[in-house]
This record gives structure tokens, C-alpha cells and sequence, in this order.
């Protein structure tokens, strides 16, 4: 099954020149493993103002939440500059993060490698008043442990203006 | 002991161009408008570069910890309103909505914002995080 996927995504980003916004619909993405490492875990932490010291032991056997996030999107098999290219959409149009919902049955944990699934559930187009024609990228990522069961999972909406012509 | 309407300990950070570099790296994302003041004058986002969503989302985060240390988030609906830019100093601020028990532990509900001086409101978030019942 997810053989078959990574051949569709293969295809698709081959060529992926005036396709229709609705080919990506159901798109799985190829999928693949993130590695939660103690240095990336400590300079999340760093750069958003938290020095990691042994008062909160979360810091140091749990990875930061929003590993969610970067694990889902790096691990997927495909990077942000590969989704655009999918997308045949310039990444210097600006593209901008909408909204994110995530939910977590554990927490997830440092020096732990996970799998990584998800797929497009639409690509939808919009007029929007402030940033004219945009289009709306609506996908979901999900992190398994070694046995497979689902630890976490993200709902991403981005939007994408468009240049106008 | 936490309880509905509870309000939240705030929580600051001043966004470094330093921070949005690391970013780019963690995420591997090439968007100059994280890293060029001048990408961001041409797509007509403003003049100074914006931070990366994750990354606010990340300080809603931090306020939830350092409100309930050694917690679990259980569940977090995000909704990116604005952006922040590159020197603004962020506030996370919220209050607790409902809190149930779950066990010998509680499930808080939480509404929390992120905002950029007094009025702009760059992430609304709502937060479901499971915490012991010391705190």
C-alpha cells in the first residue's frame, strides 16, 4: 500500500506542471523515520528562551512538544521545498502557516526514532481580501512508535498566495 | 490547586533574527522570508522578516509548561491570526476554561493567546494538558 503511494508521489512530483488543485486530494505522502536527537531537542528549547536545566525533568527525558511539528514535516519523506515543488508553487510567494492541530496520546521522548505517515486531504483555491488569490494546503502527519501504534498527530493548513498575473 | 477561570502565569520572549535562523535549519525550510528582510518587501509582507509558525506555536508551549511543570499536552488547536516579526516581544497569556478529573490526575482546558504589544493577536491556541494533582 504504501509502496504504491510513494510511486504516486514519485509520479506526481516528476512532473508536476499545471496539475489540478484536486490530483492531490488523498495524496499519501511517501513516508518515512525522524530521529528525536538531545542536541536538536536542547537548541529548541534555546531558541525559544528556555535554558534546559534539571529542575523540569521533561526537558530532558521528553522531547519538546512541538517536536510534533518538526518530526512530522522532516520525516514525511518529503521537505517543505519538496511539498512546494509537488505543488509547482514558488516558496517565494510567501507561503505562511494558517492553523495547526495537534494531538498527542504520549509524550514524545529524546533518542527515540519514530515513523512517520500522512497525507493531502485537499488543495483548495481562494480569493482572500488581504492576500488576493491564495491557495489552502490541508494535510495530516502522524508519528508511530516501533510498534506501530500512533503516538501523535498534526493537521496542517497552510496558505499559499499566489502571484498575481 | 487549579480551577476554571484560573488565570495563567504570562510568559515573554523577545524574537532574535538568531532564533528564525535555527528554525530554518530544524525545519529545512527555505522560506526567505524567515531569513531576508528584503524577500519579505517583495511579496508585501512588511519590511522586517516574520518568525516561523512552529516556532509560536513552541512559546504557547512553554508558557504551558512553565504554568504545569512535568505535564502532559494531551491535545493543541492552533490558529495562526498574525505574524510576529523579526525584534517583537511576544506575550503568552491565557486562562484555564474547564478542568476535569482524569484518575488521580486532571485534564486542564485551557484558551491561551500570543500577542505582540498591546492588541496584536498572532496565535489563539486551545490547550488540553493532563497535570498531577499537586499542582
Amino acid at each position: 500500500m504504501i509502496k504504491e503511494n510513494k510511486k504516486i508521489w514519485k509520479e506526481l512530483i516528476s512532473n508536476p506542471k499545471g496539475l489540478s488543485s484536486d490530483v492531490f486530494s488523498g495524496l499519501n505522502f511517501p513516508g518515512g523515520i525522524f530521529f528525536i536527537d538531545n542536541d536538536t531537542n536542547i537548541s529548541i528549547y534555546k531558541s525559544t528562551g528556555v535554558l534546559v536545566n534539571n529542575k523540569n525533568l521533561n526537558n530532558f527525558i521528553n522531547a519538546h512538544p512541538i517536536f510534533l511539528f518538526t518530526s512530522t514535516l522532516r520525516g514525511s519523506g518529503a521537505s517543505i521545498q519538496d511539498i512546494f515543488n509537488l505543488l509547482d508553487y514558488d516558496v517565494n510567494n510567501g507561503p505562511m502557516l494558517g492553523q495547526c492541530n495537534m494531538s498527542f496520546k504520549s509524550p514524545l521522548k529524546v533518542d527515540r526514532e519514530y515513523k512517520i505517515d500522512g497525507k493531502i486531504i485537499s488543495l483548495k483555491e481562494k480569493i482572500s481580501k488581504k492576500l488576493g488569490r491564495i491557495k489552502i494546503l490541508d494535510f495530516t502527519l502522524s508519528m508511530f512508535d516501533s510498534s506501530y501504534s500512533q503516538i501523535a498527530s498534526i493537521n496542517y493548513v497552510w496558505i499559499l498566495p499566489e502571484k498575481e498575473a | 490547586m487549579y480551577s476554571e477561570g484560573f488565570t495563567l502565569k504570562d510568559w515573554q520572549f523577545l524574537v532574535p533574527q538568531e532564533s528564525m535562523n535555527t528554525w530554518a535549519v530544524i525545519l529545512d525550510d527555505p522560506n526567505p522570508i524567515h531569513l531576508d528582510a528584503s524577500a519579505v518587501k517583495q511579496v508585501g509582507l512588511g519590511d522586517k522578516t516574520i518568525n516561523q509558525g512552529p516556532a509560536n506555536i513552541a512559546y504557547v508551549l512553554n508558557m504551558i509548561e512553565e504554568n504545569f511543570p512535568n505535564s502532559q499536552i494531551l491535545k493543541m488547536n492552533n490558529k495562526m491570526t498574525d505574524s510576529v516579526l523579526e525584534g517583537d516581544l511576544v506575550t503568552v497569556s491565557g486562562q484555564i476554561i474547564e478542568v476535569k478529573a482524569k484518575g488521580d490526575q486532571f485534564i486542564a482546558s485551557c484558551s491561551i493567546k500570543l500577542t505582540v504589544g498591546e492588541d496584536k493577536i498572532a496565535v489563539l491556541s486551545e490547550i488540553d494538558v493532563l497535570f498531577e494533582r499537586s499542582q
